[in-house]
């Protein structure tokens, strides 16, 4: 039996190895990826090397990528390359606050609700469902329609989005960890509930949280692109993805440039976020009580 | 190819114009506008004296009452319009020749039948009453198919008779006599007549817009002389009557439209080619053939041909190219920029020509600050690159100099608008004070690159740029409420300085809902379009039209870009595209505006 078991986990170590090579290379891509992009976006203003994301005839309009313009010029003849980079600094300030807006209210909330139940839970719980049940574009064009497009407004859009959605998350993992034995034997102890809430139950959360946090990141970008592109995201002449693509979707066939390569830069951050996420969720699955 | 077709036109057009000038300078009287037109008590204005706007005698004899016969004798209905995709050959001494239409080039016999798809640029706000609507060139498309109006304009820049078969003034224009074509009938099969006439003016002048202009001509009583004729008594002499009446307050409409009240929106019944089947906003308007049309093609067929017309609104420029590419619509209209070429590469293309075009320019506020202040106006135009903002949008054409495009009267060379000086520009801003300013603009690509490129050469100038994005009924409504900062806007043909006094004079800019809708308060343009209303020599009102093109300059009330490009193109089996075959002297204006006539166009497929 045991020579079976040995037999079986010594077979399966060569295939596991490369998986797991694969994977350390794929994470440690994205991370860089990551890293690569916020750090432009952050940076941008002082990156001397980039042209004036508005400056027209940086280049002969709609020209292709080259040395001059590496992602090539848009219909004004903008640099695309500073445009993409200034692009996604806008994305991701929006992205960034409402993910952690809903990350700390998302997450309290679902907490709340998975830890005490009965009907705080029902309470919170049909709340949620009903934010859940309204359609995410629809009411996010709602609210900019109603507050008027600007930075803020986009941002509480997506941020109201995102809320329900991480709550959900949260009152999920709260209620698993809520009956572990851990947070039973803390209770016989004498332990009280914000004690068990705040140092048994959420630190448990939390490493879900972050891992959930960056695959919302990539929803909201993809959220307030959708928003772009339908022309009620943060005016012009701001510039976000979204609106660089919803600029080059009429130029695909003599400019595909435009479009291809920012949804391309899009694209990739996503897939990087997806996967980070992704790792972080399998990687950090804690279970160990604290106490 | 384009660039040699772009100078062939540019030499006709530069014959056309040495024509006009030794015919204006060769003694034959001419004063067009009132020999030709408006003679006192002459019915210079009618149907018989389209034949002789090539000059000849004016002295009222042809006066007579023949109609339909000189009009079936036309020549060719599309002399005048400037068509695309057609070689331009010039005689042996390089100069070249009048441009054939296709029709000419390749004219197989009309076809009946056939459903014609035609992109518009958008849906008209406020349904299809033209009185209560809120029409820009697509609306008028539009209408023009289900209404037609009283009369159409002409080269000359005097309209001529369409639904009316005369139009004539007394002799110090406080009258005027309009007499409808006999046998014209409405969609619901009343009899186009005075009583319907009578009732078109009341509801002009109870419409809230349309009743602004009417207001002006101070019409004192309407006297319905005979079945098909009245006579409007006025308070004041009104020298141009008939060119108001080529638009909203032309349009005729039958009474029991009127008597729908608010359903009218909904269930339009004009005299025109087509009649109303079916109509879902922002999707399609679906005319049909009216079979009791009135007017027949040169060679006495019925019109129209085709049995109907679908009105797709696109707003999209390239969204609407694409599907003129895949085959989903026939036609389409468009105001052309860089995207002409593409254009006149794949498609049979009608243009616009120089004379009359709109201009695209940016509308300032001048009721709100900062646009108060006329240094303000001023900087931002020096800190203002048009010839670059025209180079990449519309098509490198020469920076406007004023409302009125070359060839029309009142364009100046230099009108004395500031030039493009951003250093001059940077300073004066910096010293009043001014650092954001925000502008409203259509979501259209065209127009929010133009926004996003003059937000770009104003923030050179330290002056940051918020766009706002509204839709077409917004962006109107705002201008007529004045909630608005600056916007971009196009308008002005320029065909005649006395139908633009609604949207320049003082008068017609205050109260909460106004035509003015800049704003202005200038008293030079003011006296100039007053004296514009009492003045029939034509160039009287050349001289007043550039007193108004200077003040505008002096005041920059506006930032002046371009003259609209104004295009119909359509699928090469697409025929007949706004051609009006009783008026063939040549001074027939196609795609006016971007309004077509739909009612000899055929489809060979």
């Amino acid at each position: 039996m045991t020579d079976v078991a040995t037999t079986a986990v010594t077979g399966s170590q060569p295939e596991v190895a490369p998986r797991q090579r694969r994977h350390n290379v794929a994470l440690w891509l994205s991370v860089g990826w990551l890293i690569l992009v916020i750090a432009s976006a952050v940076l941008a203003p002082w990156l001397g090397f980039l042209d004036d994301p508005h400056k027209p005839l940086s280049g002969q309009p709609e020209e292709g990528p080259g040395w001059s313009n590496w992602f090539g010029t848009d219909q004004l003849g903008r640099d695309m390359f500073a445009r993409s980079v200034w692009g996604g600094r806008l994305s991701l300030s929006i992205a960034g606050p409402a993910v952690g807006i809903g990350i700390v209210v998302g997450g309290l909330l679902g907490v709340t609700a998975g830890y005490f139940g009965k009907w705080i839970d029902l309470g919170i719980s049909s709340v949620v469902n009903v934010a859940l049940a309204l359609p995410a574009l629809v009411f996010a064009l709602f609210i900019v329609t109603v507050l008027g497009q600007s930075y803020w407004n986009v941002t509480i859009a997506v941020t109201i989005l995102t809320i329900p959605a991480i709550a959900r998350i949260a009152r999920a993992q709260a209620l698993r960890f809520a009956a572990r034995e851990f947070v039973t034997v803390a209770h016989m102890m004498g332990a009280r509930w914000p004690r068990l809430l705040f140092r048994e139950v959420l630190p448990n959360v939390v490493p879900a949280l972050a891992s959930i946090a960056f695959l919302a990141m990539g929803i909201v970008i993809i959220a307030e692109g959708s928003l772009s592109f339908i022309g009620v995201s943060v005016g012009s002449p701001s510039i976000t993805w979204g609106n660089i693509l919803a600029a080059g979707k009429g130029r695909l066939e003599d400019a595909p440039h435009i479009a291809l390569i920012t949804g391309g830069v899009m694209f990739v951050t996503l897939m990087a976020l997806n996967f980070v996420g992704d790792e972080m969720l399998r990687r950090l699955d804690v279970r160990e009580a604290r106490i | 190819m384009t660039r040699l077709l772009r100078y062939a036109r540019n030499w006709g057009w530069l014959l056309v114009a040495l024509t006009m000038i030794s015919s204006a300078c060769g003694g034959d009287g001419g004063d067009r506008r009132q020999t030709v037109a408006v003679a006192p008590e002459t019915p210079a204005v009618d149907t018989a004296d389209r034949s002789e706007d090539d000059g000849g005698d004016d002295d009222g004899s042809d006066d007579d009452d023949d109609d339909d016969d000189e009009v079936s004798e036309s020549d060719d209905a599309s002399e005048g319009h400037e068509v695309s995709g057609v070689d331009e050959e010039a005689d042996g001494d390089g100069e070249p020749q009048p441009i054939p239409t296709p029709d000419e080039a390749t004219e197989p016999e009309p076809v009946y039948g056939g459903t014609l798809v035609y992109g518009l640029q958008a849906e008209t706000t406020n349904g299809l009453n033209p009185i209560t609507a809120q029409a820009g060139s697509s609306g008028h498309t539009v209408f023009r198919q289900i209404y037609e109006t009283l009369t159409i304009p002409h080269a000359d820049g005097l309209a001529r008779p369409y639904l009316l078969e005369s139009i004539v003034p007394n002799q110090d224009y406080t009258e005027w006599t309009l007499a409808l074509r006999p046998g014209i009938v409405f969609h619901d099969g009343r009899p186009a007549d005075s009583a319907a006439l009578v009732r078109h003016f009341q509801e002009v002048e109870a419409g809230t817009l349309t009743g602004i202009a009417y207001a002006e001509w101070e019409v004192q009583n309407i006297v319905v002389l005979d079945d098909l004729s009245i006579k409007l008594v006025l308070g004041r002499p009104v020298t141009t009557l008939p060119n108001y009446l080529i638009s909203h307050l032309g349009y005729l409409a039958s009474p029991a439209m009127y008597d729908l009240g608010a359903d009218s929106a909904r269930n339009p019944i004009g005299s025109g080619p087509f009649m109303l089947d079916e109509w879902i906003p922002n999707e399609v308007t679906r005319l049909v053939r009216n079979p009791n049309y009135w007017r027949t093609d040169a060679e006495g067929r019925p019109l129209p041909y085709l049995d109907a017309i679908e009105f797709r609104p696109i707003p999209d420029t390239d969204a609407r190219l694409a599907a003129l590419r895949a085959g989903g619509i026939d036609a389409s209209m468009d105001d052309a920029g860089i995207n002409l070429g593409d254009y006149i590469e794949d498609f049979k293309v009608v243009r616009q020509g120089e004379q009359f075009r709109s201009t695209g320019f940016l509308m300032f506020n001048s009721s709100r600050p900062p646009f108060d202040n006329v240094e303000v106006r001023r900087a931002l135009a020096q800190c203002t690159d048009v010839q670059t903002y025209n180079t990449l949008l519309w098509d490198g054409q020469p920076p406007a100099t004023g409302p009125f495009s070359p060839g029309t009267p009142g364009y100046l060379e230099d009108s004395g608008f500031p030039a493009y000086d951003p250093d001059a520009g940077r300073a004066a801003l910096e010293r009043l004070g001014v650092t954001a300013v925000a502008t409203d603009t259509l979501s259209t690509e065209t127009l929010l690159r133009g926004s996003e490129l003059m937000a770009a050469m104003w923030g050179d100038c330290g002056v940051d740029v918020s766009i706002n994005l509204v839709d077409e009924a917004e962006l109107i409504t705002n201008a007529i409420l004045g909630v608005f900062s600056a916007t971009a806007w196009r308008a002005h043909s320029g065909y005649d300085l006395t139908i633009e006094r609604t949207w320049w004079h003082s008068k017609f800019g205050r109260g909460r809902l106004a035509l003015n809708f800049g704003r202005i308060n200038d008293e030079r343009i003011d006296q100039a379009l007053d004296q514009a209303m009492e003045t029939t020599d034509p160039e009287e009102h050349r001289r007043l039209a550039e007193e108004v093109n200077r003040a505008f300059a002096e005041g920059v009330y506006n930032i002046w870009f371009y003259h609209s490009n104004r295009i119909v193109a359509a699928q090469h089996d697409v025929y007949g595209i706004d051609t009006v075959s009783m008026y063939a002297d040549g001074g027939y204006l196609p795609v006016f505006g971007g309004r077509v006539s739909l009612a000899e166009t055929w489809i060979d497929r």
